[in-house]
C-alpha cells in the first residue's frame, strides 16, 4: 500500500516534468521547414515509385513474351515430329508398300487440293498446273516439220499452256505440247523429218493409241520469267494420257 | 496521396515525436530525427496498416529511429575513446534545454541510467502519458507486460532515484 503511494507520487513527478519551449527551439518555421522538405520527399518517392512499378510491369510484359517466344521455340518443333515419328510406327507395324501406296494416295489428295487439271478431250490428254496458273489460256499454232531437202513434209498441232499473268509487254514462259500422230512420231524418230534447227529432237511427255505429245527442244532457251517454275513443273511428269483412245 | 497523409500526420504529431526524441535520446538536437521519423513513414507507408492508429504508428518509428541514433553516437564515443580524442563541445542536453530544477535533473538522470525496457515505459506511459494499449501496440507487447514492466520500472526508477539523492 505504501509502495502504491510511492509509486503515485513518482508518477505525478514524472509527468510534472516540463515539455520543451516550442516557440523557442522548435519553432513553427523549423517545422514548417521539416514539412516542406517532407513534402518533396514525398512527391520524389511517389515518382520514383510510379516510374519503379511502370518498369517492373514492362520487364515482367517482356519476360512473358520472352517467355513465350521460347515456349514456342521449344514446342513447335516437338509438334512438327510427332506425326513423322507416327509414321515410323507404321513403318514398322505394316508392310511398306503399303505406306508406300497410302503416301501416293495423301500426294495426290494433297494436289488435288492444290493443283489444276487442264483436260483436253480432242487429243484425249491431262496436264496437271499448280494453283498459280488458274485462268491460263491455251494458245493453238502449228509446226512444221521439214525433210532432209528442206522441203516441209509434215505438220501438226502445237499447243501452249500461258501462264495467266503473261502480257505483251512482259512474257511469261509457255509449256508448249507438240502433237504428233503416232506415224509422224515414227518418222521423226527416223530422221525423216526435223522440226526447227535444234539439233536434238522433242522429248516425249507422253502417248495414247493415236498421238504422241512432246516438248519442243530448247522451248525455254529465252529464259522468259518463270522458266525455272515451268522446268518443276515438267519434272513432276504432269502429261497423262487418256489410255482408251 | 501519401504526401496529403503526411503533411496532415505531421502537424498533429510532430511536437510529440520531438517531446518523445528528447528524452529518448537524451540530446536537444532532435529537429533532423524528426523529420528522419517522417521520412521513415513515407518510405513504409505500404507497409501501414489501418487498423493500427498513426499515432502509434509513428511512435514506433519514432523509437527505432531513436535507437538508431543512440548507437550511431555510442560509436562515435568509443572511437573518440580510441583515438584518445575529445570533442570538447558544449552539448545541450535537456537538462539544459528544459530548464530542469534540481529536483527533475536528478529524476531524469535516474530515467536515462535505466535498462532500455523500463525506459521505454517510463517515457511513453509517464511522461507521454500514453494509455496501456497505445504503449503495448508501439512496444509490440501485450497489455499485461505493459502493466507488469511499468510497475517495476517504477519501483527501479525509485531506486535509482534514492541512489542519487544519497550520493549527492
Amino acid at each position: 500500500m505504501k509502495d502504491n503511494e510511492r509509486f503515485h507520487d513518482l508518477e505525478k513527478t514524472i509527468r510534472s516534468l516540463p515539455k520543451p519551449d516550442y516557440n523557442k527551439k522548435f519553432t513553427k518555421d523549423a517545422q514548417d521547414t521539416i514539412h516542406e522538405n517532407l513534402i518533396q520527399f514525398a512527391i520524389s518517392y511517389e515518382k520514383k515509385k510510379k516510374r519503379v512499378t511502370i518498369m517492373k510491369k514492362i520487364s515482367l510484359g517482356l519476360a512473358s513474351v520472352a517467355t513465350l517466344v521460347i515456349f514456342a521455340i521449344l514446342t513447335f518443333p516437338i509438334n512438327e515430329d510427332r506425326p513423322s515419328s507416327s509414321d515410323q510406327n507404321e513403318h514398322t507395324t505394316t508392310d511398306e508398300n503399303i505406306v508406300d501406296d497410302e503416301k501416293e494416295t495423301s500426294d495426290q489428295n494433297e494436289n488435288n487440293v492444290t493443283d489444276i487439271l487442264y483436260e483436253n478431250t480432242e487429243y484425249g490428254f491431262t496436264f496437271t498446273l499448280p494453283k498459280s496458273w488458274s485462268n491460263y489460256q491455251i494458245v493453238s499454232d502449228s509446226w512444221e516439220g521439214i525433210s532432209e531437202q528442206n522441203n516441209p513434209m509434215e505438220h501438226g498441232p502445237i499447243l501452249s499452256i500461258r501462264h495467266p499473268q503473261w502480257s505483251e509487254a512482259k512474257p511469261r514462259q509457255d509449256i508448249p505440247i507438240l502433237i504428233f500422230t503416232l506415224t509422224q512420231w515414227s518418222s521423226l524418230e527416223k530422221g525423216e523429218f526435223h522440226i526447227g534447227a535444234a539439233p536434238i529432237g522433242p522429248t516425249m511427255l507422253g502417248q495414247n493409241k493415236e498421238y504422241v505429245f512432246a516438248l519442243p527442244a530448247r522451248y525455254n532457251f529465252a529464259f522468259l520469267e518463270g522458266y525455272e517454275e515451268v522446268e518443276n513443273i515438267l519434272a513432276n511428269h504432269p502429261l497423262q494420257t487418256n489410255k482408251e483412245r | 496521396m501519401i504526401s496529403n497523409k503526411i503533411s496532415e500526420w505531421f502537424y498533429l504529431y510532430n511536437k510529440d515525436i520531438y517531446h518523445f526524441l528528447i528524452y529518448y535520446i537524451g540530446s536537444s538536437d532532435v529537429e533532423d530525427l524528426v523529420q528522419e521519423v517522417f521520412i521513415r513513414a513515407i518510405k513504409g507507408f505500404d507497409t501501414y496498416q489501418q487498423k493500427s492508429s498513426p499515432k502509434t504508428w509513428l511512435f514506433s518509428i519514432a523509437r527505432h529511429v531513436g535507437m538508431d541514433e543512440m548507437r550511431k553516437r555510442k560509436r562515435v564515443r568509443m572511437k573518440q575513446k580510441l583515438l584518445f580524442w575529445e570533442e570538447h563541445t558544449e552539448m545541450k542536453t535537456p537538462e539544459n534545454i528544459l530548464h530542469l530544477n534540481e529536483n527533475n535533473r536528478i529524476l531524469y538522470q535516474a530515467i536515462q541510467s535505466l535498462k532500455a525496457n523500463y525506459r521505454d515505459v517510463i517515457i511513453l506511459r509517464g511522461i507521454k502519458e500514453l494509455s496501456v494499449s497505445e504503449t503495448a501496440s508501439i512496444l509490440h507487447w501485450n497489455e499485461n507486460k505493459v502493466r507488469i514492466t511499468y510497475h517495476r520500472a517504477l519501483k527501479a526508477l525509485q531506486k535509482a532515484k534514492e541512489e542519487f539523492l544519497y550520493e549527492r
